[in-house]
């Protein structure tokens, strides 16, 4: 069989295989419209190696909830690994991951190919997230397709697939046949006259059904495709294909041999072409022919079939297999006790796989009936809800869920159930900076568990309440708190609450110049990389990395954030890794790395499920760069991060903010205007005994010229710059590698150190703060005032790097690549990858182009020079 | 999506020949902006050519200032703008 106008696909596809076999995999995203052919031509594809090359086909089903992983499922099978024994036996999903890379790199190089995944389960995107992100160090193609139409630009694949390194992701579109095509076709089968065209908009799948059923000349719809079809097959096989009908994706052969006692009938349906087989499943030769075929049961044809199914389904033995499909059966027909009972497995197991929103979709399926519930089955799904809600970063239901279950507790006396929501309720609402309540309920907790016997409830209640005081800076009594929980839950031999409890203290003595906080938090992070706690490791990375960015010891910051999102992306850690993203984005930032930290802050700010307060620091950022650079809308930025901020109470986030708003106003040249709010928050940060913090805000009190008596603690080179040692201070900022803060300290020296820092500032690009440097040159008497920046970058719209252009222009004085590269001292390969990037550049093809094009566009600005 | 102006200087003037070359390295540019999410819809230069008043649509000025790197031009300011017709008020 040959495939028409797939030619430049098929070719595009062979080269991305070659590519990915002999230097690194890709991921290629084929899509379009259901029936445009997106199997068909992956099949013709992956046909034409003939068992050379593994190849690995998953999945996904168009289930009521899809099943989690169902394509690894699939690719799992093949492999005949322990990856299905490792599902089945709930160990951390990262695990997992880990076992199929190994097992992919074992035999290299493959195909693999997930089909349809615009009806991927979360934990699948994940799947498809962690191998993408890894594809570059992989000699394997992995191909999806997917339906464009059907997903809109908040579907979760539309960010899977921008979360893929762009780099190694290709995207395929199919288009339908071109008019020429269909008309030769039409004219081949004898059918001119129909305007098959118009009818079919030229979806293959529409044109090659049309040309096969000739008795159809009006205008085409699948519906109609198919009841011409199904009229040609015997009334038993027709009944046998309704039967498979209700069954989405591939139907098992033990399963239809359960439902159809004459197997023959499904050869006839096979024969027709409305089926086919594979080893060891039969499924229909397109989804939309299925699809429409189900549609067209009547509602109580519809309820029997499906009952039929849930019935063996019901029998089967491994019944944990096929949860998602129960629960499917059990909703098409309409059976409720099968729901309730099932569908809070379903959920748990989702949620064990890490298909979070799907786990939350099983649990309103059986909420649904909440009239024929138990008080605990509902205050069960409730809880469940709100659980897997808040892993997926949807707050409001989260919150919504808990308080309906504290509702079910008023009738229904369970004080450990109450307790427990209560703590966990009291966290919810602190990541929607609803601190103040939140700690009402952690004290209610509180006091619930301790009437009770000693718990790990309690030890936990007793390290949340740690976390809050050190949230808000109060060490001594966090660090009570945290020793409190840390006894109880070593004695109950606790370790989950044991390296929190850790992590707490750990912190608040880092934060207190406590040497042994650093060995405490990396205890605890040891515990948790030991005992695979992924939040706890993650955890620990985040705050060793923000107490050092906090100090300004930036290196060490660096360290941390960057091994912890190795470690957060190696297991797809999502929690925690934004909150290290936008820590990191500050840290960046402090370097003077801008263009880093604004890349890092927008990945931060990309993630639509990021919640409020993690998008404080990479706003945070991004304020800063816009009123160092005199960009438009800094101020709306810090204003919001601003009422984030307080409304969180962070001391560590306000003062970030805080000091943002006011450098804007000293750029501005209006620092008096916000003194007074300074002032009073610098009231509440003195109390904190935060060295760094007290010295940043001082500062800025003091260059507005308010600051009435030194701190008495207060960070070195805030208190050299205060005390109007700037030489001093910008050789200890220089040492911190903060060239921002360095280029501060100069700007507030003599004439040379000024124009030393308008040298720094240039090259960060803060442009507004070297305006300002200069009005207070001018100001100060200073005639020689540095004219605008240098422009290192020369206005070339071509877009040639300064290097290109040189070879262009040895290029057009005759030169060859090895006269170039002994010219330039440079490899006659490097020589090479500079032609072709002028080449690609330029548009042009050969070297004689290119000497003209220099000559007319560069030969009269260059004699300029 | 908000609109700025991006104003330009070019200290030896802004050479794009209106020729084939020069409709290749404007469509260069567009193409180069829309890796940022950024339009250049037209631009004002001044009659010596040292100074352009450039209109963009871009999602944050982030986004205009890389485009700009991607391309080598210089940016002096950005400001975020509104249109004002004259005659809606007659």
């Amino acid at each position: 069989m040959t495939l028409l106008e797939r030619d430049k696909f098929l070719t595009e596809l062979n080269e991305l295989f070659n590519k990915s076999r002999t230097e690194n995999g890709y991921v290629v995203a084929i899509s379009g419209e259901a029936g445009i052919g997106k199997t068909t031509l992956v099949e013709h594809f992956t046909n034409s190696f003939n068992g050379h090359t593994r190849i690995l086909w998953g999945t996904c089903d168009d289930l009521f909830t899809p099943r989690p992983l169902a394509p690894l499922y699939d690719i799992a099978g093949v492999l005949n690994s322990q990856i299905i024994d490792q599902l089945d036996s709930g160990i951390p999903r990262p695990s997992i991951f880990s076992t199929l890379l190994k097992e992919i790199q074992l035999i290299e190089p493959n195909i693999i190919v997930i089909e349809d995944v615009h009806w991927a389960d979360e934990s699948t995107l994940d799947l498809l997230q962690f191998l993408g992100r890894r594809i570059n160090k992989l000699k394997t193609l992995l191909i999806i397709t997917y339906r464009d139409d059907e997903i809109k630009s908040d579907h979760p694949l539309k960010i899977a697939l921008s979360n893929l390194p762009s780099n190694y992701l290709k995207r395929i579109k199919l288009t339908p046949l071109s008019e020429n095509t269909v008309k030769t076709l039409a004219k081949n089968y004898g059918r001119e006259n129909g305007n098959l065209y118009a009818k079919t908009g030229g979806n293959p799948l529409l044109v090659t059904e049309l040309l096969m059923n000739e008795e159809i000349e009006t205008p085409a719809t699948i519906k109609e495709l198919v009841t011409s079809k199904l009229n040609r097959l015997s009334s038993e096989a027709r009944l046998a294909v309704e039967l498979i009908s209700v069954i989405p994706g591939k139907a098992e052969k033990w399963l239809i041999q359960e439902l159809i006692a004459n197997y023959s009938l499904i050869d006839e349906a096979i024969e027709f072409g409305i089926l086919k087989s594979e080893v060891d499943f039969i499924f229909f030769k397109h989804e939309l022919t299925r699809i429409a075929i189900e549609e067209s049961l009547s509602e109580s044809k519809r309820i029997i079939l499906n009952s039929q199914l849930l019935d063996i389904l019901l029998r089967q033995n491994n019944i944990d297999h096929f949860f998602a499909r129960i629960i499917h059966h059990a909703i098409k027909a309409g059976n409720r006790e099968a729901i309730i009972k099932y569908a809070p497995r379903a959920a748990k197991q989702a949620s064990q796989l890490g298909a979070h929103n799907q786990a939350v979709k099983h649990y309103i399926s059986a909420l649904e009936f909440s009239d024929q519930l138990t008080l605990e089955e509902r205050l069960t799904l409730l809880e469940g809800i709100s659980f897997e809600c808040f892993l997926t970063g949807q707050v409001q239901e989260a919150i919504k869920a808990s308080e309906e279950a504290l509702k079910i507790l008023k009738n229904y006396t369970s004080p450990e159930s109450e307790g427990e929501i209560y703590r966990r309720l009291s966290r919810i609402l602190w990541y929607d900076c609803q601190d103040v309540k939140g700690e009402e309920y952690l004290d209610r907790a509180i006091k619930i568990f301790e009437n009770l016997p000693l718990s790990r409830n309690l030890a936990m209640a007793y390290s949340n309440k740690s976390q809050t005081y050190a949230i808000r800076e109060e060490y001594d009594i966090a660090i009570e708190w945290g020793n409190k929980a840390l006894e109880l839950a070593r004695k109950l031999n606790d370790k989950e609450v044991e390296v929190h409890a850790l992590n707490n203290i750990g912190c608040c003595k880092m934060l207190t110049e406590n040497e042994s906080g650093e060995q405490d938090l990396l205890k605890s992070l040891e515990i948790s990389i030991e005992k695979d706690f992924f939040e706890h490791a993650t955890r620990a990375y985040v705050n060793l990395g923000s107490i050092h960015l906090q100090q300004r010891n930036l290196f060490a910051a660096d360290k941390y954030f960057a091994r912890g999102l190795d470690y957060g992306n190696e297991k797809d850690i999502y929690v925690f890794s934004l909150c290290m993203a936008g820590h990191y984005a500050k840290t960046k930032l402090q370097f003077g790395l801008w263009e880093e930290s604004i890349d890092l802050a927008n990945y931060v700010l990309k993630q639509k499920s990021a919640p409020p307060g993690n998008t404080v620091m990479p706003l945070n950022v991004l304020a800063v760069i816009r009123a160092r650079r005199n960009d438009p809308g800094a101020l709306k930025l810090i204003n919001e991060t601003m009422a984030l901020a307080f409304k969180m109470g962070e001391m560590e986030k306000i003062v970030s903010v805080v000091s943002a708003k006011a450098e804007y106003f000293w750029l501005q040249n209006k620092l008096d205007d916000f003194t007074d709010e300074l002032s009073s928050i610098y009231f509440k940060v003195l109390r904190t005994n935060n060295p760094w913090a007290i010295g940043e805000i001082a500062y800025w009190i003091w260059k507005a010229g308010r600051l009435q008596e030194i701190p008495e603690i207060i960070s070195k080179p805030y208190l050299l710059q205060i005390q109007g040692k700037w030489k001093e201070a910008s050789e200890l900022w220089n040492g911190l590698h903060c060239p921002y803060e360095q280029a501060l300290a100069l700007s507030e020296g003599d004439e040379a150190s000024m124009k030393k820092s308008i040298e720094i500032f240039e090259r960060l690009g803060a442009s507004a703060t070297v305006q300002l440097i200069k009005q207070k040159m001018r100001e100060s008497g200073i005639k020689s005032i540095p004219k605008g920046p240098r422009q290192t970058t020369k206005a070339n719209p071509s877009g040639l790097t300064k290097r290109e252009l040189e070879v262009l222009k040895l290029v057009s004085h005759g030169l060859s690549n090895s006269d170039i590269a002994r010219e330039l001292f440079i490899s006659p390969k490097t020589v090479d990858h500079h032609i072709s990037a002028v080449f690609s550049k330029l548009n042009i093809h050969s070297r004689i182009e290119a000497a003209s094009y220099f000559q007319s566009n560069f030969v009269t600005q260059l004699s300029q020079k | 999506m908000p609109r700025y102006v991006v104003e330009r200087i070019f200290k030896d003037g802004l050479l794009i020949p209106m020729s084939p070359e020069g409709q290749r390295i404007c469509l260069g540019v567009v193409d180069n902006n829309l890796e940022d999410n950024v339009t250049w819809v037209h631009s004002y230069v001044s009659d010596d050519k040292t100074k352009s008043f450039c209109i963009y649509d871009a999602p944050t000025p982030e986004a205009v200032r890389k485009a700009a790197g991607r391309n080598n031009l210089p940016v002096e300011k950005i400001t975020e703008v509104n249109v004002l017709d004259p005659y809606f008020y007659i």
